[in-house]
Parts: structure tokens; C-alpha cells; sequence
């Protein structure tokens, strides 16, 4: 089955927009270009509506805290243990969370869904698409591609609570380094097994893990708004030699420099919100603009159900109004967190062999008033 | 808009079987067997059974969310205080709740909607005709239709925690008698400010109101009569699960019975002495007044009929089964004069099955309200 | 022997005019007409129907006992740990249960009696008959062994309210993984310290055992399949509430399901998808259905009302007996000798005044191992 799309205007994210065709086959984009030579089974007329790759949502608790449900829903945090890496966010996800439906209306078609910020070491996050079907198994892009970890105020405030530890910064900086300095020891005593070839070595879940991290498989995920949390993260990722993405980097302006030589992407946002916490006292939209002009590696998340995903894309309209780059910020809801999810082999952006994550809009997705009129999972369309 | 069901077997529920026709007008039943018209919309009906609309008596729906979150929609009990006539189920109903297109589906067409039996006395129920094409507010039937209170082994589990003014059955009937006794105080004092919670109570007091009782045990049946009689109101008696073990007084005093819900397990100590013969052994000492309820959300509505059928499996005539979830619900709310059975003159709630009603392998086929179609089966699925 | 004449019985998907003979407890002949020996014993039932006795694969009968109140008979969940592979159902029955008695007189001749569902791993079910005194007696031995597990929001309520893990499903499927990884450990490691916990997991990944998993919504169904895939071993879903929402899922699972409790309102986040139709739309994809009572939940007096509402959905009648006598004892791996009437197998069988589909007909008695048990009037004199 040969799918044609005309009569739309292409942003690629990789080339500037023209008008022109693609093809979509199984799945995949065949051909795209100015116009399209290869005989199709259907024609999809886009009324002169503007052809993007479907946003992607790089921190979402989405399908965690289904809409409408309260509490019995909700399944973002499990707060009896500071330290939870074997919790998976696959294993809690609810694939008709109405919210997903949602989501598409507003041009996101992927999600990376991560556990909360109340532990110091969450859990493995996981990737999925929007699509028509009521499972999980349907919409997985990828399996365990992160380990979501926080700072700051968060696991303080939860397990201070309980007079548990983390009650402190220094606590949960602790925290986390006994964790991996647990997998280091793991990892050694694995290969010494090994070496004496003895019969029998007791696999540890929670260590598993923590292997994947120290041999960077994986990165760490890690939750943090103020500097000092980032400079944290930054020395621990050092210190220990892994991968690591920092999330929301609220303070990203006031250690710039130190995050642009650490190498590490940021997930920035959400900013479309007030300020509850001390911790998001100098949160501002400016931010975005910053990490655009230091060309770090750079998302723009919606921390769904804090801010809704559905209007990620006023997000980076309200960063476009306080001097980001408007180009910048379609790159940030889809080519740059494909990289940083590593899915930009099939994500982010309009080229041949990718997959066909497409929405057609009748405006600017930065205007409030435009709206999805198609996108290639949903049998409803506007057209 | 007039229109005419042929072809029926028609059960009118106050007489026999027969096979015959029924003319609709303004919707209520105008004719029975009429000579056929011209012009006149027919519908037949295939020589299936038409019974009227099932008539639920007690039941919590729209006040229990059906489908939905565990406490942010249930309101059927509000249990800060131990005495609050002044609650009405009314307000607590959610207007869309899946529970009345359930209830409709399986042919439940007028529904009594009381609050729980967390209290001694939780407050006044509400008689809603289950028509969807009505405005909500036009669906009721009865704004007040009846107090009601419980006795037994549930205030005393709510109140023990949450009000801690009950600890035992004394203090449930203490309270109700305080509360009367409050109500009539009240009534002689001059110069006194508006309280509907004396108001309602007066009500019952002075027998425009009744009171529903939530009653197991046969002592607490006792207690109830005793408190009824020294106050001198009028009462009905809901669940009596031990009446079958003093039906003479229940026949003395025609107190009207309400049976049910008889689908669940014995998980209380006062629901032990249980059983599905009940409604037989009451009729057979010569209780008339009955009628069936599901309690819904206790058991699912949809088995109103199916107790009935389990009522005659235990030896209850097939004659009392039919009216005790019809014109006797009716009657006892007060309404038998509209609903409850096919008659010239009442409203055209009427129900198509392809077997007996009291056969529980029976389909529902078409509900109709107020002689509107109000449930097609085919089209719509059954909710079961 | 017992000689039993007259009777209209339920055999190879049909009602027949047959004679039996019961030998030993076991049925040992049919034929239109049998001839009894001098010392055979003779029972008419001339305008009888005789069907298999019904199996009630998921219940907790023997351990929430009815007629005692909340506590003094409620021994259904160890609520101290999250898993508690160690403890079993058999310790826990009280034989003298009003349930039990309920379940005998009205036509339920085998149960299968499990923990609850407030752990993850809730520890060894038992498969008994329904009548005797001694519950080790009662123990239908050819049942494959089962470890109950539950997954979903029954745990995260549970453990959520004591603020203890798991207290989301995010830690669900992790409290399970765990457990299997040690039990894997433990299999592997040659100096093993001997655990009752670990063997009963052990038997699982063994296959020895089966997995009887307590799951409602869809995605916790997946996550079970999930797991199941990743440890390798056999299960059987349990409620499955919602599996009939996506039958093509259904299908590729190739597990027993057993559905129900049915005849329930939507009154939990667990049975917003509850429905008689589910039968329909499973038996239509090809999967072995049950459905339970999960007694007390629904008492096992009202088992028949089961039967009478799967009914309007006018499947075939055998298919919907099916559901109740071979389907569960394939399921429990007793088929060979239960649930069907057949020679060779426990002559468990109950006898009806009319068709088991007629609301009015009544179980007038019921045989277990040969023996006259009970039956409605049993109720009555009681």
C-alpha cells in the first residue's frame, strides 16, 4: 500500500520548507521532493496545509496519570523507596489514556514517558508512538532508554517527610552515589566470577541496571531545575564516567559554560507554568534562546500532565516571542530529542527511510488557532 | 402522537395473559385491543411478551458513579453526622451516569433513588422516571419519597469511626427517638426559625412522608415497629432479611416489605440468616405487600427480574413475583395510579421480551417510556 | 454398584437417554438399558436430568467464610508482604464453611480455593470436591499445582494504603521480576539453602506448576504477558476483564482464561469493562473460557444465575455448560478425571428435576466420588 501526499508545504527540519510531495510505504517515508514520481494506490490532497514530522515529547508522564481518573490512576511515582531503578514506566502505562488522543490533536506523535522526581533513582523510561491501537505493545518505539534520576527539592521533601534519607542535597547526591558505586562493585565481582569460571553467580535486578548506566549503555535521566543541582549532576557523571541528560535545567543560563563543556543535552521546560518552588523561582522562557545560541543539544518537554502536552507547541511559540529562533525551536520538538532519545535514525524530521510520523496543519503550530487537520496514524482527518 | 402495538402477548400484571393490541396516545395507554386504523402508526410486535416497564424500589444509582473513581463520585452516604433527614438523593445523583442507561437496557423503567444506610436516618429518596428523552427535572416523579433510616450493623460500623456517637444498637435507636422527639419539641415552639431537618422529620411525624427502613435483623424490625408505634408514623420495611422468621407480625401490622438484594453473600453476621425463600414464606403467611429490590449497586439491577425468578424457583407465586417488582414498587411509592402495570389511563412504560419476564434467559427487546421508544436493543447492544 | 436407571444425562455434548453404573466411586458403564446384578443397589430417576458436576475454577470458599462477620473467618490475603509465594490456600480452609456447603447443595462438586489478590505472588492454591470434614481428604490430587499472583490496581491499593512498596504499578512487575530472578538464583546455585518459598517458584520455572494470575485492565494483561515471556513460564489469566477489547491481542496469547465474577455492578477501576459478552467474544476467538464465581464474591448458591445470563447471549448450550464442567478441568489439568461424565472418571454428577437451563428446575441432589452429598432440599432441612 502506496500512500501519495500533495499539495502541501515540507518542513523538513532538515532543508528550509517547499512545496511539494511524499510517499508513504509500510510505514516509511519512500520518497519525498518537490514531486514524487512513483505510482500509488491512494492521494492524499493536503489542501495547501503545512507537512510536519510529528513532534516529540522527550519528558512526558503520559498514560502514567490517565486523564480523568484521579488517583486510582496514578502511577508517576513510587515513593516508598528512594532508590526503585527495576520500576519500569512500561509496566504502568495506560495505553488509553485520552490524553494521547489528545496529544496528536496538537501535533505530538511521540513520547518518552519517564517515572517522577521523588526518588533519587527512579526507574527506566520508555518510548511510544501515538497510534490507533489499546496496547502498550502497539505503540513501543523502544525499551529502557533511560534511567530517570532527580535533585533538588523533590526527593527532599518526600522522604524528609518520612525522616528517611534523602533529607538534604547532599543526601541524594548520596544517595545516588552509593547506587552506582554498588554497580561498580557488581560489575567487578561479575567478571571475577567470571574469570574463576565459578558455576554460579546470584543476579542482582536492581544492579542490572546500574551496569547498563556504568557501561554506558543507557543515560541517566536527571531531574534538575537549579544550578547547583546541574553542577551535581555534572560532577557525578565525572566522577563515574556515564551518560547523562539533564531535565528541565530551569537555572541553564547561569552555568552555561560549565553545561556546554560537560557535553550533556538538556531537556528544558516545563516554563508554560507558575512558580510553586523556590527551586522554579528564576524559571524563564529566555532560556530557550540561550541553549539555541550555545548550539547545545536541546528539547523542549512538556512534563505531561504538568503542562499539557497537546500545547508543547505554545511553549515554543511563547519561547519564539522572548527571542528564540524560531527554526531552533522546530528543531527542538523533533530532530534534537530524536538525538537525544537516539531514535533520530527513524524520528525527527521528513527524509526518505524514515518512518512516516507526519502531521499535516492549515497554519503555523506556533499559532494557537491552528490545528492538525491529518497525521498518519489516525483514521479521522479534517481534510 | 398515537400509535398502536399489535401482535403482543400482553402481560397486564393485575390480570391474565392474552394476546392483543394496545393503543398509544400522548404517551399513555389509551385503548386495549383496538379496532385497527388507518393512518394510525403500528408497530408489531411479533407475538412477543409485553410486560410493563420493572419498577426499582431502592436502589442508589446516580449517587454511586458507576464506572468511575472510587470516591470522587460516590455520594450516597453522608456520614459527618449521625442524623440528616435534610440530605436528598436528589442532589447527589450524577444526571449522565451509566447506571440509568443499565437500568433501562434491562428494563427498569422508574427507579426510587434513596441514600445509603450509613446513618440512623441519611435522608429523603427521589422518584425518577428512567426516560432519557426527559430534562433531568422532568424525570421526577416524587421530589420526596420517603425518609430514609437504618438500623443494624451499619451505622453502627460508619459511626463507631467517623462521628464516634454509636456503638451499639441503643444508640441508633436513642438517636432516632431524640430526633423526633427534637422534631416535636420543635413544632410547639413559638417564635421559632425555619429548620428543614425538623421540617422533614415533622413530615414523617404527621404521615406525609414515610419512612424506608434499612432493617436485617428480626430484633431490629422489632426495634423499628416499637419506635414507629410510640411516635405513630408510618413505616416500610427495606431488605428485612429476617421477616421470613416473624411474618405474623409483619401481617398484623401490613407492613409493607421490600426484600432484597438476595444476590450476595452472607458477609454480614445480621445477613446470615438469609435466604432466597423469603418472598415465599411470607406469602404463604399472607403477605401481600411485597416487593423485590436489587440495592443497586449491591447487585447489578439487571437482576430485579432474575430475583423474582429465583422468588418462584423457592415456591413464591408466579402472580405475587410479577407484581413485586411492578404495582407493588408502585403502589408502595405511591404511584400505582401511573405505573406498574398495562391499564387504560397509565403512562406507556412498556417492555418487549422474547421469553416470560421471569424467565432470567430472557432478551429485552424494546423499552418503551411515556410511549417513546426509549431502548432498541438490536441497535444498541444489551448492557449486561 | 450402583445402578442408575431412568434418567436423561448429559454426555458427549447432548442429553441422552442412558443407564450408568458407578463402581468405586468411579463411573464404570453407560448404556440405554443396564441390568442390575442381585447385589447391585438401584437408583430410578425416571423424569430426571443428570449433568456432570460444575467446577468452579477461582474461588476463596473454605477462607472468607461466610456468616461470620468480617474478621474471625477472613483468612484470604497475608497482607504482610507483598509476596508471599510460602503460604497456602489448604492451611487456611475451613471445610465446615458455609460456602462449601453452599457450593455442594447447589451443584458445585469441584472448586479450585486460592489466596486473594492484594499480593503479587499470594502463594499455593489447592483444587478440592465439596464435601467432607477433613480437607486433606477432599484434595483433588491430578490438579496441576498453582502459584496465584495478581497484577494491577488490587496491589497498588492494597500497598499504597500502607505506604509501602508496591505502591504503584510502576514497582509491580518489578516486586514480581525479583522474586522469579531469586528464584532463578536459587536453582542455579549449587549450595542452596533449602526455602519453601523459592521451591514453590522453582516449580513455576519448572513448568511443574502454573501461574493463576488475578488481572483486570489490558495493560496489565500485557505486562503479565510480558513477564511470562521473559521468565518462560505457563499461566492462565485470571478475571481478564477487559481482554475481550482487543480479541486479535487475545489471541496471540494462546492462555486459558477464566472470566467473572460477571453478574456484578461497575463498582471498582477494575470491572468498568465487566460484561457477560466477554464469554461470547472469547469462545468466538478460540480460547479456553471458564467462568468463576469467585466465591463468596458472587455465593456459590447463585452459580447457576451464571449460566441462565451467559444464556442471553444464546450461545450454543453445550458451549455454556462447557464453561462450567470440561473448560475449568482442562484448565486445572483435571479433565481426565473430572468434569465430564465418562467411564473411568469420579462419579460427580448432579441430578435435576428438569432442564438445567429451566429456572424452575432444581438440583434435587448431588453425587461426589458416588456418594449423595446434598442438593437443595439439604439447604431447606438446614
Amino acid at each position: 500500500m502506496r500512500k501519495k501526499i500533495t499539495n502541501v508545504t515540507i518542513h523538513s527540519i532538515v532543508q528550509k520548507p517547499y512545496k511539494g510531495e511524499l510517499i508513504i510505504e509500510d510505514g516509511k517515508i519512500a520518497e519525498v521532493g518537490k514531486t514524487c514520481s512513483q505510482t500509488v494506490d491512494e492521494v492524499i490532497d493536503g489542501k495547501g496545509g503545512l507537512c510536519f514530522p510529528g513532534f516529540i515529547d522527550a519528558h512526558s508522564h503520559i498514560g502514567l496519570n490517565a486523564e480523568g481518573y484521579g488517583f486510582e490512576y496514578d502511577d508517576v511515582n513510587e515513593m516508598t523507596n528512594p532508590v526503585t531503578p527495576e520500576v519500569r514506566t512500561e509496566d504502568a502505562f495506560v495505553p488509553t489514556d485520552a490524553a494521547l488522543k489528545e496529544s496528536a490533536l496538537g501535533g505530538v506523535l511521540v513520547h518518552c514517558v519517564l517515572t517522577g522526581s521523588a526518588n533519587p533513582v527512579g526507574g527506566l523510561a520508555f518510548i511510544v508512538r501515538h497510534t490507533p491501537s489499546n496496547l502498550t505493545g502497539d505503540k513501543v518505539v523502544q525499551r529502557d532508554v533511560g534511567l530517570k534520576m532527580a535533585t533538588g527539592e523533590n526527593p527532599k521533601r518526600v522522604y524528609g517527610a518520612k525522616n528517611q534519607m534523602p533529607v538534604t542535597r547532599m543526601g541524594t547526591a548520596a544517595v545516588i552515589r552509593k547506587y552506582l558505586q554498588d554497580g561498580k562493585n557488581y560489575i567487578e565481582k561479575k567478571a571475577k566470577a567470571e574469570k574463576e569460571k565459578k558455576p554460579f553467580f546470584e543476579t542482582d535486578l536492581k544492579l542490572e541496571i546500574a551496569e547498563k548506566v556504568l557501561k554506558k549503555i543507557i543515560p541517566v535521566r536527571i531531574h534538575c531545575h537549579r544550578s547547583e543541582d546541574m553542577l551535581t549532576a555534572i560532577r557525578i557523571k565525572e566522577e563515574f564516567g556515564i551518560r547523562m541528560v539533564i531535565e528541565h535545567a530551569t537555572e541553564y543560563l547561569k552555568v552555561r559554560e560549565e553545561i556546554k563543556k560537560s557535553g550533556v543535552p538538556v531537556i528544558l521546560g516545563p516554563f508554560m507554568s507558575c512558580r510553586p518552588k523556590v527551586e522554579l523561582k528564576d524559571m524563564t522562557y529566555k532560556t530557550y534562546k540561550g541553549a539555541l545560541e550555545d548550539g547545545v543539544l536541546m528539547a523542549c518537554m512538556s512534563d505531561h500532565p504538568v503542562f499539557p502536552s497537546q500545547v508543547l507547541r505554545l511553549q515554543a511559540g511563547m519561547a519564539v516571542a522572548y527571542g528564540a529562533d524560531e527554526e531552533g525551536m522546530f528543531r527542538a520538538l523533533t530532530i534534537m530529542p530524536a538525538q537525544i532519545l537516539g531514535i533520530d535514525q527513524d524520528f525527527g524530521s521528513i527524509e526518505k527511510g524514515k518512518q512516516a510520523s507526519l502531521c499535516i496543519w492549515d497554519g503555523h503550530p506556533f499559532d494557537a488557532r491552528s490545528r492538525v487537520i491529518w497525521n498518519d496514524q489516525d483514521s479521522w482527518t479534517a481534510l | 402522537m398515537k400509535w398502536i402495538l399489535k401482535n403482543a402477548i400482553l402481560h397486564p400484571v393485575t390480570a391474565e395473559a392474552f394476546r392483543g393490541s394496545l393503543l398509544i396516545d400522548k404517551g399513555k395507554i389509551a385503548q386495549i385491543n383496538p379496532p385497527e386504523r388507518k393512518g394510525t402508526q403500528t408497530f408489531d410486535a411479533n407475538g412477543h411478551h409485553l410486560f410493563p416497564g420493572i419498577v426499582e424500589e431502592h436502589c442508589h444509582i446516580g449517587t454511586h458513579g458507576e464506572k468511575t473513581n472510587q470516591t470522587a463520585d460516590q455520594d450516597t452516604n453522608e456520614w459527618s453526622e449521625p442524623i440528616t433527614p435534610e440530605m436528598q438523593a436528589l442532589d447527589g445523583i450524577k444526571i449522565f451516569d451509566f447506571g440509568f442507561r443499565m437500568a433501562l437496557a434491562n428494563g427498569i423503567t422508574t427507579l426510587n433513588i434513596f441514600p445509603g444506610s450509613g446513618s440512623p436516618i441519611t435522608g429523603v429518596g427521589v422518584a425518577l422516571k428512567n426516560d432519557p428523552s426527559l430534562r433531568f427535572e422532568e424525570r421526577i416523579l416524587i421530589k420526596e419519597s420517603g425518609l430514609k433510616m437504618a438500623f443494624g450493623e451499619n451505622p453502627k460500623s460508619v459511626h463507631s469511626k467517623t462521628s464516634k456517637t454509636i456503638q451499639t444498637r441503643m444508640a441508633t435507636a436513642a438517636l432516632i427517638r431524640k430526633a423526633f422527639q427534637d422534631a416535636l419539641n420543635y413544632e410547639k415552639k413559638k417564635d421559632k426559625e425555619y429548620n428543614r431537618r425538623m421540617e422533614i422529620l415533622l413530615k414523617v411525624l404527621k404521615g406525609e412522608l414515610t419512612a424506608h427502613v434499612h432493617v436485617h435483623r428480626a430484633d431490629d424490625i422489632q426495634t423499628i415497629i416499637r419506635i414507629a408505634d410510640e411516635f405513630g408514623f408510618k413505616i416500610h420495611l427495606e431488605h428485612a432479611t429476617e421477616a421470613h422468621l416473624i411474618p405474623k407480625i409483619i401481617v398484623e401490622r401490613q407492613i409493607p416489605v421490600a426484600v432484597g438484594p438476595m444476590f450476595t453473600a452472607k458477609y454480614k453476621i445480621e445477613v446470615n440468616n438469609r435466604s432466597l425463600q423469603t418472598p415465599a414464606i411470607l406469602e404463604r403467611a399472607g403477605v401481600k405487600d411485597l416487593s423485590l429490590i436489587t440495592d443497586h449497586p449491591v447487585i447489578p439491577i439487571w437482576n430485579l427480574p432474575i430475583e423474582a425468578s429465583m422468588a418462584v424457583h423457592y415456591g413464591l407465586s408466579e402472580d405475587l413475583a410479577l407484581r413485586a417488582i411492578t404495582i407493588n414498587p408502585a403502589k408502595n411509592l405511591g404511584l400505582d395510579h401511573r405505573i406498574g402495570s398495562l391499564e387504560v389511563g397509565k403512562d406507556a412504560d412498556m417492555i418487549l421480551l422474547d421469553r416470560e419476564l421471569l424467565d432470567p434467559t430472557h432478551r429485552v427487546l424494546y423499552v418503551w417510556t411515556n410511549g417513546n421508544l426509549s431502548y432498541d436493543t438490536e441497535k444498541e447492544g444489551m448492557v449486561l | 454398584m450402583l445402578i442408575v436407571k431412568g434418567a436423561q444425562i448429559w454426555k458427549d455434548r447432548g442429553l441422552k437417554r442412558l443407564d450408568f453404573s458407578v463402581e468405586g466411586g468411579k463411573l464404570s458403564g453407560f448404556s440405554p438399558s443396564l441390568l442390575p446384578g442381585p447385589h447391585d443397589e438401584v437408583l430410578n430417576l425416571s423424569g430426571h436430568y443428570v449433568y456432570p458436576g460444575l467446577i468452579d475454577p477461582h474461588t476463596h470458599v473454605g477462607l472468607l467464610e461466610e456468616e461470620t462477620g468480617n474478621f474471625a473467618g477472613d483468612d484470604v490475603n497475608e497482607t504482610t508482604s507483598p509476596a508471599t509465594p510460602g503460604v497456602r490456600a489448604i492451611d487456611g480452609i475451613n471445610p465446615m464453611d458455609a460456602g462449601i456447603r453452599n457450593a455442594r447443595n447447589y451443584g458445585v462438586t469441584t472448586v479450585c480455593v486460592m489466596p486473594g489478590s492484594a499480593n503479587v505472588i499470594g502463594g499455593e492454591g489447592v483444587v478440592i470436591k465439596t464435601a467432607g470434614k477433613s480437607v486433606d481428604g477432599m484434595v483433588v490430587s491430578s490438579a496441576r499445582k498453582i502459584v496465584k499472583m495478581a497484577f494491577g490496581r488490587n496491589i497498588t491499593w492494597t500497598w499504597s494504603k500502607k505506604e509501602k512498596y508496591p505502591s504503584t504499578r510502576l514497582a509491580v512487575g518489578a516486586v514480581l521480576r525479583e522474586k522469579l530472578n531469586a528464584a532463578k538464583n536459587y536453582m542455579a546455585n549449587p549450595e542452596r539453602v533449602c526455602t519453601y518459598e523459592m521451591e514453590v517458584l522453582a516449580n513455576l520455572l519448572k513448568k511443574e506448576a502454573i501461574a493463576r494470575i488475578h488481572v483486570a485492565n489490558l495493560e496489565d494483561i500485557e505486562t503479565i504477558a510480558r513477564i511470562a515471556r521473559e521468565f518462560d513460564f505457563d499461566y492462565v489469566l485470571d478475571h481478564a476483564t477487559a481482554l475481550h477489547t482487543n480479541v486479535e491481542f487475545a489471541k496471540t496469547l494462546k492462555v486459558p482464561v477464566i472470566l467473572g465474577p460477571l453478574n456484578v455492578a461497575g463498582k471498582s477501576f477494575q470491572s468498568y469493562d465487566v460484561t457477560f459478552a466477554s464469554v461470547k467474544i472469547l469462545l468466538e476467538a478460540g480460547l479456553l473460557v471458564s467462568v468463576m464465581s469467585d466465591a463468596p464474591v458472587i455465593p456459590l448458591n447463585l452459580v447457576r444465575l451464571q449460566l441462565f445470563l451467559v444464556d442471553r447471549y444464546r450461545l450454543d448450550r453445550s458451549d455454556i455448560l462447557d464453561l462450567f464442567t470440561e473448560n475449568p478441568a482442562k484448565t486445572l489439568g483435571i479433565e481426565k478425571q473430572t468434569g465430564s461424565l465418562g467411564i473411568g472418571k469420579d462419579a460427580d454428577f448432579i441430578v435435576l428435576d428438569g432442564d438445567i437451563f429451566d429456572y424452575r428446575s432444581r438440583i434435587r441432589s448431588t453425587y461426589i466420588n458416588g456418594n449423595a452429598v446434598g442438593g437443595e432440599d439439604y439447604e431447606m432441612d438446614s
